[in-house]
């Protein structure tokens, strides 16, 4: 199976740990990490952040050489969630979902549908016209997870994202992620035992990792 | 001494261009974005573009009608009084044409939709760049020149143009009135001075530096929220010289419209 997910001795700052991971395609995979590195190694496979040394490879593609269109074409192959959530205050927790399904080309009413699906799946339907700033943390997380996931992308990408969330709702968003993406991986700095459960494989850092996973069809190549 | 000067003039100089340069390429990746505007998106646009007309244009309405009004007493008493002195009151419709609807109006009404919608953009984008908004809805390839910056250009170009008209009707009425009650002249007669006094050209005119200033004010609040540096106290800065850009681009843009109608 081929390597959804490539970081060959990458850091994003020129005084941190190299980074060198690989994650296979379908697999679900966490990354143990202190706060920053683990932040800036997202940023590397998203694009936003050009490696100071190595590389990145994400879904056969090197982030860092795309531009433009083929960039934001790249991006919507991708579910991403940081920590802070960055849920846009303005909109509610509807729209946040709604705004990458419309900018990746889904029509109005697929899209629509898709977004109340996820709100569902993640329990936040009673949240929906809620913005961010009238709800508890534990749904603002949530919702930025599902926000994440409702592209059900071929490779989905969390920084800590079950900090505020008690053990049966982060199973819930587990499982969820499973369903609705290709491969996964978690960024974090605490090691969750339900997280860590779930997991195929757990990076500490210390050692060089290949992390193979079962396909589940969902998303990938 | 002289040689310090020189040098800090080349340093001033050298800030300036690389402002300028740097706000003509945001100008560049804007109307990118706009001509890249995912058809699927668009919805979305129209209802942004909708609420930030009913923010910058509906909620100003009565205080634009207020200062309008005020303005229109003062410049009417004002210019009958000059008009009067010198038997040139055929002459006050056109008189009063050229410094309300083709200076005062636009210039004021862009003036307060800078204090109310300019200041807000400033710090809303400032704020959505410090909490990581931005960040993260670009990270799924949302552009954020298309979510965040394109609608309130378009919406402050369509808003301070409506708002302007207003404004002018406002203050000619407001002038006809007071001239009416003071016993200047007769509401009909100074209504029929202003009808004529208005040429198509110059609701045109009206328009197109309405339309500039609306959506310029837009634009350089947009440019300075998005340079807010990312952190907190970048924030109040940011707002401050969105402010005093907008300022400057209007009042250059004004004198550039009344110089070229001059010449």
């Amino acid at each position: 199976m081929s390597a959804a997910l490539r970081f060959e001795q990458a850091r994003a700052h020129p005084d941190e740990e190299p980074l060198h991971l690989e994650v296979e395609a379908g697999a679900f995979a966490v990354m143990i990490r202190p706060r920053s590195p683990a932040a800036g190694a997202l940023r590397m496979a998203t694009g936003q952040l050009r490696p100071a040394a190595g590389r990145v490879e994400v879904l056969g593609i090197e982030p860092a050489r795309l531009r433009g269109r083929a960039l934001s074409r790249f991006r919507h192959r991708l579910g991403v969630g940081f920590s802070p959530d960055g849920l846009v205050s303005n909109q509610t927790l509807r729209l946040n979902l709604l705004v990458p399904l419309l900018f990746a080309g889904t029509g109005h009413r697929e899209a629509r549908l898709a977004t109340d699906q996820m709100l569902d799946a993640c329990g936040l339907g009673q949240w929906a016209t809620a913005r961010p700033s009238g709800v508890p943390a534990e749904v603002r997380q949530c919702a930025a997870v599902a926000r994440a996931l409702v592209r059900r992308p071929e490779l989905l990408l969390l920084h800590d994202p079950f900090a505020a969330l008690d053990a049966e709702t982060i199973q819930r968003l587990v499982d969820q992620c499973r369903r609705s993406a290709g491969t996964v991986l978690i960024a974090t700095h605490r090691e969750e035992p339900v997280l860590l459960g779930a997991a195929d494989r757990v990076d500490f850092g210390s050692v060089t990792t290949t992390v193979a996973g079962e396909s589940n069809g969902t998303g990938t190549n | 001494m002289a040689a310090d000067t020189l040098v800090q003039v080349g340093r001033s100089t050298r800030v300036q261009i690389a402002r300028q340069t740097a706000r003509i390429e945001f100008l560049g990746r804007l109307v990118r974005s706009a001509l890249a505007y995912p058809p699927a998106a668009l919805p979305l646009l129209a209802r942004t573009l909708m609420n930030q007309i009913r923010f910058t244009a509906l909620h100003a309405l009565p205080f634009v009608v207020v200062v309008a009004t005020v303005v229109g007493l003062v410049v009417l008493v004002e210019t009958m009084g000059q008009v009067a002195r010198f038997g040139l009151t055929d002459m006050l419709g056109r008189i009063f044409v050229t410094v309300v609807v083709h200076e005062i109006g636009p210039l004021l009404t862009a003036i307060i939709v800078l204090g109310r919608s300019g200041t807000a953009i400033a710090a809303e984008l400032a704020t959505s760049d410090v909490l990581g908004e931005m960040d993260a809805m670009e990270s799924l390839g949302v552009d954020r020149m298309q979510l965040w910056v394109l609608p309130r250009v378009l919406g402050g170009a369509i808003s301070v143009t409506i708002l302007t008209v207003y404004f002018n009707v406002a203050t000619v009425l407001s002038g006809a009135v007071f001239a009416d009650l003071l016993g200047h002249a007769d509401v009909g007669a100074l209504l029929e001075f202003f009808r004529v006094g208005v040429s198509v050209s110059d609701v045109g005119i009206t328009v197109l530096k309405s339309a500039l200033f609306g959506a310029g004010i837009a634009f350089l609040c947009s440019y300075e929220g998005m340079g807010a540096g990312g952190t907190p106290t970048g924030i109040p800065q940011c707002v401050t010289r969105g402010v005093v850009a907008s300022l400057a681009f209007v009042i250059l843009v004004s004198t550039v419209f009344s110089l070229a109608l001059f010449l």
